[in-house]
């Protein structure tokens, strides 16, 4: 499904009218948060699953909402330990900042491979996000690569039968 | 017993601020005001049913209300319509242009407006309190008199004739009754005697003092006496890609006050080390059991429940109980929850739960960090595929 910049700009407006709303986000989120650009969370095939839209509060990220394309919440999630604090909130630029998380699976890409394009995306299960790749060899071989928390790790059987997924 | 028009009045202001308090209400009515009880609206049978309240922008109608006279409907606020005028002097000028085209000679000294199919409406024609004509609003077909049938109560054809209230079983006509009396309670509060407005806005019910019981909210705590203690409950992110079930068993085991690190739990739960991690197969879901209850020296006796429900987490959260929650491919745990007793009619009540999710995963390097906390968590969107409660042995 494609997506537009009026399909972001509208994920935004409701997930404002959702952080004033009060009943998710700390007082500290609600009074200092900023409300970033709207990112699509896409199928591992590449269809539209949700959007993610991300909350900063001075460089770091503290939550962020996941709506479903007709805007239904999903949820609201925080990184913080305390209500009244950042502790534990990661810096922004790990969940935002596209060519930190390009290096970061660099670390894992064989020398013949090439990077496509960085989309985000989950793992099995619509809760377990990352952000995603499909990598290339010069035979065309393709696997995926996954970035999430500190985590770099290799796509997997999606049809194996276990809760975590299968190990890696 | 019927509700008098100034109640009804009283009731459409305050079901209609609370659920813009909500944010259930759409932005455009915002501001708008109730000026009055509207019309009044009949069963079938003559009993009054509800009254059909014009939302107005100064003088023009931009919505309108359903707001129930009769306690067995269960709710006083039964429909809100927006885009759609309320105009009763026009539409009685329509219906009686369209009775004329049908009869002629009409003679009619009354005219009310009848929910001749719930809720559809028609306009009935009286003369001396007998109907003379009945016609459906917009289509102005005639509406036939009610029929003798076999169907099943509440099962009528597509243009028929019945009552609601006399098809009603008598058991949910007192379930309806007793609900819409508590509503009644909650809005006879003496602290919304404040409330004198006729605007709808959000603002009406942020007054000092007033709380309204709107939102049922509930987390784990220190103890079940919830006024001597904080909500009680720790994140633990998974030290692998594949420890969901490991992070969410040490959580719900660390609130017991029993702290075993990640690894060990893996060990226990068969699912590897830091350096050769791997998930918890489908077929053996009972270990978690398992662990928990020899972790614990059986001090916790852990069920699985399969296919938990809204009052599974509800009931397990009351009792001060966290729970492991699986859903497809995944593993996390609840610690709460909160539930919206408003709603737009005819949609569902916003129900959340509080998830300490182990996800995104950190490393076993850094076992701090990871997880997030997901407050609130729709239940209406997920699949709840088991559940494990934990409950403490007393001797």
């Amino acid at each position: 499904m494609p997506v537009s910049s009026n399909d972001s700009r509208a994920v935004g407006r409701r997930a404002r009218a959702l952080l004033a709303g009060g009943d998710c986000a700390s007082p500290l989120v609600r009074a200092a948060g900023q409300v970033g650009e709207a990112v699509p969370v896409l199928h591992p095939d590449g269809g539209l699953h949700s959007w993610f839209v991300p909350i900063t509060v001075d460089g770091r990220i503290v939550g962020f909402f996941q709506l479903l394309p007709d805007h239904t919440l999903l949820r609201y999630s925080t990184f913080q330990r305390h209500e009244d604090t950042l502790d534990g909130c990661p810096p922004a630029a790990s969940w935002l900042d596209r060519e930190a998380i390009l290096s970061r699976l660099h670390e894992k890409k064989r020398p013949d491979e090439t990077v496509g394009p960085l989309f985000l995306s989950y793992d099995r299960t619509p809760e377990r996000l990352a952000w995603a790749a499909v990598l290339t060899t010069a035979r065309g071989a393709t696997r995926t690569l996954y970035v999430s928390g500190r985590a770099v790790w290799e796509a997997t059987d999606r049809t194996d039968d276990s809760f975590g997924g299968p190990g890696h | 017993m019927a509700l008098k028009p100034e109640q009804i009045t009283r009731l459409a202001i305050l079901e209609l601020n609370a659920l813009a308090l909500t944010r259930v209400l759409p932005a455009s009515l915002e501001k708008a005001k109730i000026a009055d009880a509207g019309t009044p609206v009949y069963d079938p049978n003559g009993t009054l049913l509800f009254h059909r309240v014009p939302i107005m922008r100064g003088r023009v109608s931009i919505g309108y209300a359903d707001i129930s006279a009769q306690e067995a409907l269960g709710e006083p606020l039964l429909a809100v319509s927006t885009g759609q005028a309320w105009n009763e002097k026009a539409i009685v000028r329509e219906a009686t242009t369209a009775a004329r085209r049908i009869q002629r000679a009409l003679v009619f000294d009354d005219i009310r407006f009848v929910a001749y199919s719930f809720p559809k409406i028609a306009v009935q024609f009286l003369n001396r309190g007998e109907e003379v004509l009945l016609l459906e609003w917009r289509t102005w077909a005639v509406v036939p008199p009610a029929v003798r049938s076999e169907r099943n109560p509440l099962e009528p054809g597509h243009f028929e004739r019945w009552s609601l209230l006399d098809e009603m079983p008598a058991a949910d006509k007192r379930r309806k009754t007793t609900e819409f009396k508590k509503r009644l309670e909650v809005w006879a509060s003496p602290v919304l005697e404040a409330i004198t407005t006729d605007l709808i806005t959000e603002a009406t019910f942020k007054l000092p003092g007033v709380l309204l019981p709107l939102v049922e909210t509930r987390e784990v705590r220190y103890s079940a006496r919830t006024a001597d203690h904080a909500p009680c409950y720790e994140l633990r992110g998974q030290q692998t890609g594949v420890w969901c079930v490991a992070a969410s068993t040490e959580m719900l085991l660390n609130f017991y006050r029993y702290h075993y690190d990640q690894p060990r739990l893996a060990q226990e739960l068969g699912l590897g080390t830091c350096d050769h991690p791997n998930g918890l197969p489908y077929s053996q879901v009972n270990k978690v059991v398992t662990v928990i209850e020899k972790l614990s020296s059986n001090t916790l006796d852990a069920t699985l429940i399969a296919n938990p429900g809204w009052t599974t987490f509800r009931d397990e959260i009351r009792a001060n109980r966290p729970l492991i929650s699986f859903i497809p491919g995944h593993s996390r745990t609840v610690a709460g929850y909160t539930s919206h007793r408003l709603a737009l009619p005819g949609e569902l009540p916003f129900k959340g739960l509080l998830v300490y999710d182990p996800w995104p995963p950190t490393d076993c390097e850094h076992p701090e960090d990871g997880g997030v906390i997901t407050r609130w968590e729709n239940f209406a969107t997920q699949t709840y595929q088991y559940a494990y409660s934990a409950v403490l042995k007393h001797v």
